[in-house]
């Protein structure tokens, strides 16, 4: 499996010439800091999106992401790498407009819901078809995202960052600010969570899908069962 | 040599598929994922959402949204607005404060009106949510599709021994499901519900009598479900009303004689 980064934590050597555009920004050359957005857009949205569900949301984090690094970009002190600062920025914005949507959600943050169910899935249900060949890519990123939405926050997070933006366990740890052993405990959880609801979702697509494409009563049926 | 419960299997199936077990763990996890089906089933559909949750493809970028965002950083990043914002400050500096923007915004609030607003607000809000709680129904009957519940109403019967082989005929299935009460009413559910209903129905092993407790919005014709689930009590005793009936024995009395074989 391909990881975004297998750089140890504290190396900003690889950064791919971040920091020489930060320090050029910070020098005086602030157009250049459309150079960097560029090459960081897609994962804040990837991220932003995965954690709200909402393309609009995800769309004023983002633009809110980017203008708070601009705003902090003196803060930035190149001990991790600039886009685990990023990503950092863009998870705590989430978080600020997931609080906004949904208060009652959010009695804490850190703590998982005690009555957690995921830790042993209840049933192995064998999937009938795979998402990846049976649904488009447009079914597939709804299926993910109604799966992704069930799961509590800080578990949400977790597997936001490894597996969807898949960066490595240590950059994980540092972007949510938790110790390495604490990601994996929440990792264990949160991919199995994951794998129940979207086993799930995909029963009862493919029950949705039985019941639209099953035919239409005819004249000829109409006869008693 | 490890041996694993299926507990001891899911609390390392995580690390496992990074890699990061080391030898006899690493063993051990796969031995059991070869002997015991159901967490072979768990490995391989983990590991299949891991692989969807990576896929490159999603979760892209509209390129109108990134166009969006570099207009409002051009707004922000642009030399005129650095320029006006340092011109701006001297004057701001040599002028009295100005007073502060809410104030201002407060002092041409007409308060009568404001209240009359927030009346009329709260008015139709209540109205709303109690005329929504007024169409919430909670109703008792069988699950039946639509297809079969024409047949029933028609002749005048209930579908206590309606089979299961029939509620799951593609015609049937196709034609939606609703609830049938003791009344003779049918109500068709909308189409999440009767998904639900379809899934209810693979999921137990009843033959017949497929008696529900349905929780539901009235929205026309059609009841929006909340809530669904197989009736408690068995047997046809019970049939609980919205409505207080006033002699429900009675009316099981009749029902039962008019339903015998
Ligand atoms: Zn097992």
């Amino acid at each position: 499996m391909s990881r975004e980064s297998a750089v140890p934590v504290g190396a900003p050597a690889g950064d791919d010439g971040d920091n020489a555009l930060v320090a050029a920004i910070r020098a005086g050359e602030r157009g250049r800091f459309q150079e960097l957005v560029a090459r960081h857009q897609r994962a804040v949205y990837r991220t932003a999106l995965a954690i709200l569900r909402s393309p609009e949301d995800a769309e004023d984090v983002t633009q809110e992401t980017f203008l708070r690094a601009l705003e902090h970009l003196d803060q930035f002190r190149g001990e991790a790498r600039f886009s685990t600062w990023l990503t950092q920025i863009c998870v705590n914005t989430s978080r600020m407009a997931l609080r906004k949507r949904h208060p009652e959600l959010w009695t804490s943050l850190d703590e998982p819901v005690t009555t957690d169910d995921g830790a042993l899935p209840r049933e192995a249900v064998e999937w009938r078809e795979d998402p990846e060949q049976a649904y488009s890519r447009q079914e597939q990123e709804e299926l993910l995202l109604n799966a992704l939405a069930g799961l509590h926050p800080s578990y949400r997070e977790v597997v936001v960052l490894r597996d969807i933006r898949q960066l490595s366990t240590e950059e994980t740890a540092q972007a949510l600010g938790l110790t390495v052993a604490n990601v994996k405990t929440r990792l264990l959880r949160a991919r199995l969570q994951l794998r129940d609801r979207l086993a799930a979702r995909l029963h009862a697509a493919a029950a949705a899908r039985d019941l639209a494409s099953s035919a239409p009563a005819s004249p000829k049926d109409d006869r008693p069962c | 040599m490890l041996t694993l419960t299926c507990e001891d299997f899911l609390a390392r199936i995580s690390e496992f598929i990074d890699g990061d077990l080391d030898g006899a763990w690493r063993q051990a996890v796969s031995d059991h994922a070869r002997d015991c089906p159901h967490c072979a089933v768990i490995l391989d559909t983990t590991q299949r959402t891991i692989r969807l949750a990576g896929e490159a493809q999603l979760f892209a970028l509209p390129p109108e949204v990134a166009e969006r965002l570099h207009a409002r950083l051009a707004a922000v990043l642009a030399p005129a607005a650095v320029e006006a914002s340092a011109e701006l400050a001297p004057a701001s500096l040599m002028a009295p404060p100005p007073p502060p923007r809410p104030r201002g915004w407060l002092e041409g609030w007409n308060w009568p009106l404001a209240w009359a607003v927030l009346g009329a607000v709260l008015i139709i809000f209540g109205g709303v949510s109690w005329w929504q709680q007024a169409r919430i129904r909670t109703l008792q009957g069988w699950l039946i599709d639509a297809h079969c519940a024409a047949r029933y109403i028609a002749a005048g019967d209930m579908p206590v021994s309606h089979p299961r082989w029939c509620l799951l005929q593609p015609a049937c299935v196709a034609s939606g499901y609703g609830v049938m009460t003791a009344q003779g009413r049918f109500w068709p559910f909308n189409r999440v519900g009767s998904i639900r209903a379809l899934l209810m129905l693979r999921a137990s092993n009843r033959q017949q009598n497929f008696r529900i407790t349905v929780r539901g919005e009235e929205r026309g014709p059609i009841l929006y479900v909340r809530s669904l689930r197989w009736a408690k009590a068995k047997g046809l005793i019970s049939v609980r009303l919205r409505a207080p009936a006033p002699s429900p024995r009675l009316r099981q009395a009749v029902y039962m004689t008019a339903t015998a074989p």
